[in-house]
């Protein structure tokens, strides 16, 4: 069957090699690996990290493009006029959902969550644990990053929760997603970003278990990394929903 | 450096067992391989879309027609059919082809690496693609059949559950916000790939015309998608969980007052157009990095402006963007938009003229190989033109006025759209078929195809012009009853069905051409077109991992030099640099 005829490459290319064939694996010396300006120091160790974080880059500008797309709809719905039948004029029908004060605790749960990935990052970079890693010496990550992934993840499973209490807090008001054009963002925006965090949460607990069983310290780095980077942008994101649906209404 | 030559070494191929190697490929992260299955995608969704426009092109001559397996075919059914055939022939086939099968195919071994960035989200993003299509086909099946509200989808009519947008619709919105998803995971590997894995020497500016459209047009689809993806929320939302974003109130259906309120129409297309915008530009650009280089090679000279060329390529993405509101000049707008949208439209003619003289001047003086590509890319600057020069008139609010309801924004469209971009992805096939699969396609036949492919365009689309300036409406499914006024038209739509079947027909010489090349062709060897850019250094088709040896490039992509001997320097060789 000649339609594919070119062969199968498994052995060739690492599935994570991002082009560079099994180059990546030379850990140090960096150039060897197709660089070609070596002063810039962009390429060598660190060549697999920057390209991961350059792809999450684009991911979260795309989605960024969601949540926009979403809030200018929201600015528009909000200044617009409609037809009633009883006035037979045009009116303004925005009746501003009140924002559950509880918001302001997840805020801060979200916060403390994305601090907490962080110094999770920072201990994955030390370089005493990185030379300990690196040698076999010992598993210092373990003692060292694993209680702040932990900490981060159960900050950012309470950040759900309070988000699904207040929620239902709006359904005991009789505020459900249909109810009026301000209830629609609310439950919509929300939603979105939730299951953005619910993404990132499955991503960490993959990270966790890297931390405890997982072998090559640079593709632990890189989970750790991009997944602390994520929760940031996705934090942000959560600052412009928050604001936009307590402000801007 | 130590090289791991041990892992070019093919023999290892021979100890996996038959079934491992058919899942193996199927399920390969190689970029070639994926590229390839989105090429397949594309042919299946290719003959889909072209048999319903020829369904689309029965019914509106002959609209009692009694058709083979169908039947009688209803108004509606021709509805379904344009829905179809727009959604189809716009997410699969021009989306897919230009960027994901030959992008994929060709940008590693273009920039000299061995694969994409990131393998398995590629992997993904096809098998996610191929969900989509296959989520897509489905609405013809269910009760309901296809949704008949257009591929773009105009709301309220999309936004309410009912006869003709019942399953169908919801369906095509899934498959619609699957497939946002796989295209953003494509265009992360488009961007981050040739920014952080070229070769050694491969600076951005050495980089052949094709990469940077690849790569713009991944910058365009990351961020247009995900729009498009947020409406489709909101559309579905509208149709089933009691929202009101795109519904107004007091929209009476079927003698039925609908019981939504406050919602914006105008809304859903200016979401839907700030994609719609971009995605005209993701279909063609992809066509006119493919041109440049076909150009380049077969004149025996540099690409005139090359850098010219890529500021007009970025110019072209950016103003794409800017322009969304001159598809929505009768939907109503505040005029002071209108005039503005009519503006940055009219801006984008001097990118794209820059581009048209650009490929002129490249073939200007040079020593023409009249090759099947070449052709292909000839046509494609010619449709390019004609199809593009009446972008400026459209852009005149007044004129569009007139226009926009029109067969002429039909002909405009599809010469620009469809048959430039089309052309690009057939001088693309015929280029890098032998790098692909290691044989010449025919040349005979190659011909044959081009000059019937060519004149049938034309013969079908420049029609539509003179039906849209004697004001022909556009998407009537007959030209009876109410429509009788039309009849005087009849004869040229006739002729454009014939031109359409004949122009059809011509295509099975093409799928002839290319699967009886796959076993018959002549071999190809490495460089069969002397052509300069780095996938020729390689084997035809290329070994595993690419290359043998990861290059090093020495100069520009295009460099041909008509009064040497011989009269190309390849971006990969060192001597030919003092000559």
């Amino acid at each position: 069957m000649p339609a594919v005829k070119t062969p199968f490459p498994s052995r060739v290319s690492a599935p994570d090699s991002g082009g560079r064939g099994t180059d990546h694996k030379i850990p140090t010396g960096g150039g060897g690996d197709g660089d070609w300006k070596p002063h810039r120091g962009r390429r060598g160790p660190r060549e697999r990290l920057m390209r991961y974080r350059m792809g999450l880059g684009v991911m979260m500008v795309s989605s960024l493009m969601l949540f926009a797309s979403v809030a200018s709809a929201f600015f528009i719905r909000k200044d617009s006029f409609v037809f009633d039948q009883l006035t037979q004029g045009y009116i303004n029908d925005w009746h501003p959902v009140a924002i559950p004060s509880l918001l302001w605790w997840n805020t801060l749960m979200l916060v403390l969550s994305s601090i907490a990935l962080e110094f999770a990052r920072r201990q994955y970079f030390r370089e005493d644990v990185v030379m300990d890693e690196w040698l076999g010496l010992a598993r210092p990550t373990i003692r060292r990053a694993l209680p702040w992934e932990a900490i981060s993840l159960v900050l950012a499973s309470g950040f759900v929760i309070g988000q699904l209490v207040a929620w239902r807090e709006l359904y005991q008001q009789g505020i459900f997603f249909g109810s009026s054009a301000s209830s629609h963002f609310y439950f919509l925006l929300t939603a979105l970003h939730g299951v953005h965090l619910l993404g990132g949460m499955v991503v960490l607990l993959w990270a966790i278990l890297g931390t405890l069983v997982g072998r090559s310290i640079e593709s632990r780095q890189i989970t750790v990394d991009v997944t602390a980077w994520y929760w940031h942008a996705i934090t942000l994101v959560w600052f412009g929903v928050f604001a936009l649906l307590k402000y801007c209404q | 450096m130590k090289e791991p030559s041990s892992h070019h070494d093919p023999s290892g191929l021979t100890a996996a067992r038959g079934s491992d190697r058919v899942v193996g490929r199927l399920f390969s992260h190689d970029h070639k391989i994926i590229g390839i299955e989105y090429l397949a995608l594309s042919l299946i969704a290719v003959a889909a879309g072209m048999a319903l426009s020829l369904l689309m092109r029965i019914h509106i001559v002959w609209p009692l027609a009694k058709l083979p397996i169908l039947g009688q075919t209803l108004p509606e059914d021709y509805l379904a059919w344009v829905t179809m055939h727009g959604t189809i022939m716009v997410f699969f086939v021009l989306t897919t082809a230009p960027q994901s099968a030959l992008g994929n195919y060709l940008l590693p071994l273009q920039i000299g690496a061995r694969e994409m960035a990131f393998p398995w989200l590629n992997l993904a993003g096809f098998w996610t693609t191929a969900l989509s299509f296959l989520v897509m086909m489905a609405a013809f099946f269910v009760p309901g059949g296809a949704p008949i509200s257009g591929w773009s989808q105009y709301t309220p009519m999309s936004a309410i559950p009912a006869p003709g947008d019942a399953l169908g619709m919801d369906l095509w919105i899934v498959s619609i916000g699957i497939f946002c998803i796989a295209s953003v995971m494509g265009s992360i590997n488009f961007i981050v790939t040739p920014l952080r894995s070229r070769a050694r020497g491969m600076s951005l500016m050495r980089m052949p015309l094709t990469v940077w459209s690849w790569m713009v047009t991944a910058v365009l689809t990351a961020l247009s998608f995900s729009v498009l993806f947020g409406a489709a929320i909101m559309l579905l939302c509208d149709r089933h969980f009691g929202t009101n974003f795109f519904v107004p109130g007091g929209l009476v259906l079927s003698g039925k007052l609908i019981d939504h309120h406050g919602g914006s129409p105008l809304l859903w297309q200016h979401l839907f157009w700030f994609f719609g915008h971009p995605e005209v530009y993701i279909a063609i650009l992809p066509g006119m990095g493919t041109v440049s280089t076909i150009l380049s090679t077969f004149s025996r000279r540099p690409v005139f402006g090359y850098r010219a060329m890529v500021y007009a390529t970025v110019a072209i993405g950016f103003l794409g963007f800017l322009v969304w509101g001159h598809h929505m000049f009768v939907s109503g707008m505040n005029i002071y938009a209108v005039d503005a949208f009519s503006a940055v439209t009219l801006v984008i003619a001097v990118p794209s003229s820059v581009k048209t003289v650009n490929w002129l001047g490249t073939m200007w003086g040079g020593r023409l190989r009249l090759t099947t590509p070449m052709l292909f890319a000839i046509g494609f600057v010619s449709f390019f033109i004609s199809g593009g020069v009446t972008g400026p008139l459209l852009a005149e609010p007044e004129l569009n006025q007139y226009l926009h309801g029109t067969y002429f924004v039909v002909s405009h469209f599809h010469l620009i759209m469809a048959m430039a971009s089309g052309f690009g992805i057939f001088a693309a096939t015929y280029y890098w078929f032998p790098k692909m699969f290691g044989r010449m396609m025919n040349e005979t036949l190659g011909r044959i195809h081009f000059v019937i492919t060519f004149l049938g365009a034309y013969a079908i689309f420049l029609p539509m012009y003179v039906l849209g300036l004697a004001a022909h409406p556009r998407r009537y499914a007959q030209l009876f009853g109410s429509a009788d006024y039309l009849q005087p038209l009849l004869p040229i739509q006739k002729f454009i069905t014939i031109a359409a079947f004949i122009t059809a027909a011509a295509q099975l010489i093409f799928l002839w051409n290319f699967f009886w090349s796959l076993r018959h062709g002549k071999t190809a060897g490495e460089n069969p077109w002397q052509a300069t850019t780095l996938e020729w250094s390689t084997a035809s088709p290329p070994v595993p991992g690419n290359f043998l040896e990861l290059p090093v490039i020495y100069r520009g992509a295009y460099e041909f030099a008509p009064a040497n001997d011989p009269d190309f320097h390849p971006q990969w060789l060192a001597e030919e640099a003092e000559k």
